[in-house]
Formats: structure tokens, sequence, C-alpha cells
């Protein structure tokens, strides 16, 4: 009982770490997400808040992560 | 071999098509025709495709060019389909919806209104709000919010943006609604900006519409940046979505 009483906290810590990140992981992989960042990305673009070289880079990183979530969907 | 769709037109949707650049590689684009309607693809080599901005554009050269050419159904970015015959199956399946979108969408075109608050009209705003400026007065006595006080700031913050959204949609949905023939309002992509709405517009309406737009640009240019654009195929105002295969 002690023991429980000592470690509920902790699991409950761990616990809820591990939703945020599964919550994290799944909002990072989401295409739908991905494709929402592309275009919120390409209205920096058109509204000049991000030149040709940063959009370049950022699209990279993002279609990177669309072609993995692509691939654990499929 | 795999088809790209790009959407379904009306009519055997003729010839001569523009080609397709599609991951870096230029794709025939043919209209597949049954019945006086017809699938526009390209005839792909792979079925997987990013959504990058060439690729986008793609999208939107190709749709826009099956828009100029007959009433079209745009499809969204990214459906393939692996046979011919899966293309065939998919027009006889949407002929029922489309045959009722066809005359709802001939001589439309879709265009865009984009607005964000230009930073100093929002804080005047916020400078004569007294919530906010009862929270701001709080902030400077005690140099920190505590926990409870930072909510309330964010609440009060967030109902302050709501009635902003609200007020400026309504200034703009009024008069623009009155000429075209539908609205649809799209989530705001960041904080600052106020409306993004997409309007189906008759083509003889078209001027008139685009005279309301200059002329709530004029009234409102010192508190918003205006994004317009189109014209576009109805994106917006048709629900077609197909999954590779099905």
């Amino acid at each position: 009982m002690i023991g429980k009483l000592f470690t509920w906290p902790l699991d409950t810590v761990v616990f809820a770490a591990r939703k945020v990140k599964e919550e994290a992981d799944r909002q990072y992989y989401d295409p739908k997400e991905i494709q929402r960042q592309l275009a919120l990305l390409q209205l920096q673009l058109d509204e000049g808040t991000l030149s040709e070289e940063e959009y370049d880079e950022q699209e990279e990183v993002l279609l990177e992560r669309y072609r993995q979530a692509k691939g654990e969907e499929s | 071999m795999a088809y790209y769709v790009f959407g379904i037109i009306r009519g055997n949707g003729g010839e001569n098509w523009p080609h397709a650049e599609l991951n870096g590689k230029s794709y025939r684009v043919l209209p597949i025709e049954t019945n006086q309607m017809a699938a526009v693809v390209a005839d792909v080599n792979e079925t997987s495709f990013d959504p990058s901005r060439k690729n986008a554009r793609t999208h939107q050269k190709i749709t826009s060019e099956a828009h100029t050419r007959e009433t079209f159904l745009p499809m969204s970015f990214g459906t393939v389909l692996q046979e011919k015959k899966d293309v065939k199956k998919l027009l006889t399946t949407l002929r029922p919806q489309a045959e009722k979108m066809f005359p709802k969408l001939e001589n439309r075109m879709e265009v865009g209104l984009r607005l964000t608050a230009d930073e100093t009209y929002l804080r005047e705003l916020a400078s004569r709000s007294p919530v906010l400026k009862n929270i701001k007065a709080k902030q400077q006595k005690k140099g920190q919010l505590h926990f409870g006080e930072r909510l309330e700031a964010g609440e009060a913050s967030a109902a302050f943006m709501k009635e902003l959204h609200e007020n400026i949609q309504q200034s703009f949905f009024k008069p623009l609604s009155k000429i075209a023939d539908s609205v649809k309002s799209n989530d705001l992509m960041h904080e600052k900006m106020v409306m993004n709405a997409s309007f189906l517009v008759h083509e003889e309406n078209e001027e008139a519409f685009d005279e309301e737009v200059n002329r709530l640009h004029d009234e409102w240019k010192e508190k918003l940046s205006f994004t317009y654009t189109g014209p576009w195929p109805p994106f917006n105002f048709v629900d077609i979505q197909m999954k590779a295969g099905r």
C-alpha cells in the first residue's frame, strides 16, 4: 500500500507524459495537419514574411514528414 | 500505369491538353469519357504525389484549364486510380451527383478573399476595450500576473478577437453574399487573419463582385490587408473525394 502511494503520482506523470507524446506524435505525423502547415507556409511566402529559400527549406522538412506519415498509413 | 484524376468535366473534355508536371516528370493529360461526362486524368507511372508547391501548381493549372473549357468538378489533390476501369467506375458512381451539380456550377467561378488585420489597427481597438485596458493596467502595476489572472487575460483576448472576427465578417459577408451565389467560410490560418472566405460567383456578376470588393478595400484598406484571388474552379463548393483504388 505504501509503495503504491509513493509510486502512484509517478505512474500518473509517466502516463500523462506518454499521452502528451502520443498526441504530439499523432499531430506530427497527421497528413492533414502537415498539409495545413504547408498551406500556412505558402501563405507566408505570398505575404512576403518568408523568403523563397526559407520556404524551400521548410517545405522539404514537411514533405519528408508527409512521406513518413503516408508510409505508416499504407 | 495509373491515373491521376484532376476532376470531372461535362461533355467529352476535348483535345490538346497541356502536359502535367508531377513529381518532376511530365505526363500526358487526357479525358476519359463515358456518356457525355469525362474524367480529366494524367496517365502516370506512380501512385503517390507529395503536396509540394510544384505539384499543387500543376493541379491548379490543369483544373483551371478544365474550368475554362466546360463546367468542371475539381477533385482534391492527390487522387490516383490504378486502372482505366476504376476511372470509368468513378464516373458511373459520381454521375447522379455530378448531374445535379453541373447546372449549379455552370458559368460560375470561385474567388477567395482573405483579410488580415493591421497591427496598428489591432492595438488601437484593444486600447479601446475596457476589459483589456484593465488587464494591462493590472500587469503594469504588478509586473507579473498570477496564474488565474493570466487565464483571465487569455480568455479576454480570445473574446476580443472573436468579436472582431464576427464584426468584420458581417461587414463583408452581407454585401458580398448579395452578389455571390454561395459563400464558404474557411479556417483562419493565423492569429491576425480575420476572414478567409470563398465565394461562388456567376460570370455575369463577376464585375459587380470585383467592384464591391474594391469598394470594401477603399473603406478598410487602412485597417486590413486584402488578398483577393481567382478565378478558380469551384474547389470549395464541390465535395468529391475518392481514395485511390476505390
